[in-house]
């Protein structure tokens, strides 16, 4: 169950290059406000319910992976409220995770440990793992030896069996191999049915409408419409066209 | 996920191992380079000082090596942790990871090492004739300010240098001039004002090596009030960091 109450997330961003301690002074000294404030999140309040599959779908910049990091507590909310019941197993990015210079042995070790698995468990699951991620030859290899693709499908292997309650993933379906993105959707509905909770992020509209039980829609940091797939969707499309117009206006 | 007591020691763990394999990756005398350093060290300064600083030290080669050991140890800890955070940059930011086990594994890669080089200053003591007497069972207290030390300074190090990356020169430099402000090659020089002697009282590594050389060298055992004095000391120190730490870790991602 995840549960965020008026949640806004606020950036600084500095408008001159700054990052020296030197520099900070010194414009410190000057007087000078250079910093802009972005509201990523503006007051998001959302309810997850055990073993729902949620989708959110919004334009570039509107707040998707934030909102995500807030739900792993990768960031902490400025203001509001989050709470979230049972484990949960997420990578944004799923190549991301990976020590490129340990062999796929050390790394499943180090990233199931991330994930919350004991040596033992990871141990027992090491042949599944590169099993389902059809990565058996590479086992002693180095991770930077693979492609992107490999170390998400390694990624997710791992993620799977770690077995936790959530799930959160942002764009995993980017993966083009065809027939393996036939096994992750076998695996999704598999899953659902075991009563996991899952949130994810996608471009894709055809996996939104698939798997979701439910969709959000951002925009600036806020939910504008959430309901069951189509609809929202819908609504997506409606705002993508306005948009569309407002910018051939100009 | 913040993880549970049994999860974060295996996290631990698992970073130390991997950074472990890391280090010693490539390498082709390995582990042997981490060992090598300081002893190419104590050749260097015992050649250089021990006829004029050194002079009327006797076995001026451990008083070194104790100095020379103790003082490693916290720069390369503090200079290794200070970058765990910044340059794990890509996992903190996709998936939950306490930023805290993070530095204690760097500390951790450097503290096997310290260890390792503790067996070879036994090695040294017994050669040279001196031996180890009861009062060696204080020195693991003494290690374990020292760890207390070490990681409360690289906690808010390693925050604030993902704020400002020249942190880490400055540390840099810091521990240069400290290599020299503190008695590892000479003794505190007895004729000194109160206020200059303060300087090396004050500098809690000093401390830590002159307990060293007393409990190990000299054979003395060190008063239980000065001990606790400083453990007081270092402990406040030590709570200090942590509540900055605390504070400063919650905003780090975002600057990252």
């Amino acid at each position: 169950m995840i549960s965020l109450i008026n949640v806004s997330k606020k950036f600084i961003i500095p408008e001159n290059k700054r990052g020296t301690l030197l520099k900070s002074i010194i414009s410190n000294i000057v007087g000078q406000s250079a910093h802009k404030t972005i509201w990523a999140l503006d007051k998001v309040t959302l309810d997850i319910k055990r073993g729902e599959t949620v989708g959110l779908i919004g334009q570039n910049g509107s707040g998707k992976s934030t909102l995500l990091r807030i739900v792993q507590k990768i960031y902490e909310p400025t203001s509001g409220s989050l709470k979230v019941q049972g484990d949960v197993a997420s990578v944004l990015h799923l190549d991301t995770v990976f020590f490129p210079d340990l062999s796929l042995r050390d790394n499943i070790f180090l990233f199931g440990t991330i994930m919350g698995m004991d040596r033992k468990g990871i141990s027992k699951n090491l042949s599944r793992i590169m099993d389902f991620a059809e990565l058996n030859e590479f086992f002693y290899a180095a991770v930077r030896t693979l492609s992107s693709g490999m170390k998400q499908r390694l990624a997710f292997s791992v993620i799977l069996h770690a077995c936790k309650d959530i799930l959160l993933f942002d764009e995993i379906f980017a993966e083009r191999d065809q027939r393996f993105k036939q096994k992750c959707f076998g695996i999704i509905e598999g899953l659902k049915k075991e009563g996991k909770t899952i949130l994810f992020t996608s471009h894709d509209l055809n996996i939104i409408k698939r798997f979701c039980d439910r969709v959000f829609l951002l925009q600036n940091g806020r939910i504008v419409a959430s309901g069951d797939a189509d609809e929202i969707i819908q609504r997506y499309a409606d705002l993508l066209l306005r948009t569309d117009s407002d910018k051939s206006e100009v | 996920m913040k993880p549970s007591g049994r999860k974060y020691i295996n996290l631990v763990r698992e970073f130390f191992i991997a950074e472990m394999k890391l280090e010693e990756q490539g390498t082709i005398l390995g582990f042997i380079w981490i060992l090598l350093y300081p002893f190419l060290m104590l050749l260097i300064l015992y050649m250089l000082f021990s006829k004029r600083l050194g002079k009327g030290i006797e076995h001026y080669e451990i008083y070194l090596l104790i100095g020379i050991l103790h003082w490693e140890f916290f720069s390369k800890a503090t200079s290794k942790s200070l970058k765990s955070l910044i340059s794990k940059r890509q996992i903190l930011l996709n998936t939950y990871l306490p930023k805290a086990a993070l530095i204690l594994s760097s500390i951790l890669v450097v503290f096997i090492s310290f260890l390792f080089e503790l067996i070879i200053l036994g090695g040294f003591l017994i050669v040279s004739g001196v031996g180890f007497s009861e009062k060696v069972l204080f020195f693991p207290f003494i290690v374990l300010i020292e760890l207390l030390l070490i990681i409360a300074v690289s906690l808010v190090l390693s925050c604030l240098n993902v704020y400002f990356r020249d942190i880490a020169h400055f540390w840099n430099v810091l521990l240069r001039i400290g290599f020299f402000l503190t008695p590892i090659f000479y003794p505190i020089p007895k004729l000194i004002s109160e206020g200059k002697k303060g300087i090396y009282l004050l500098n809690p590594m000093t401390q830590i090596i002159i307990f060293t050389r007393d409990i190990l060298l000299f054979k003395r055992e060190p008063s239980f009030m000065h001990m606790f004095l400083f453990f007081s000391f270092v402990l406040v120190i030590f709570t200090t960091s942590c509540l900055i730490f605390k504070k400063l870790k919650t905003n780090v991602l975002e600057k990252m």
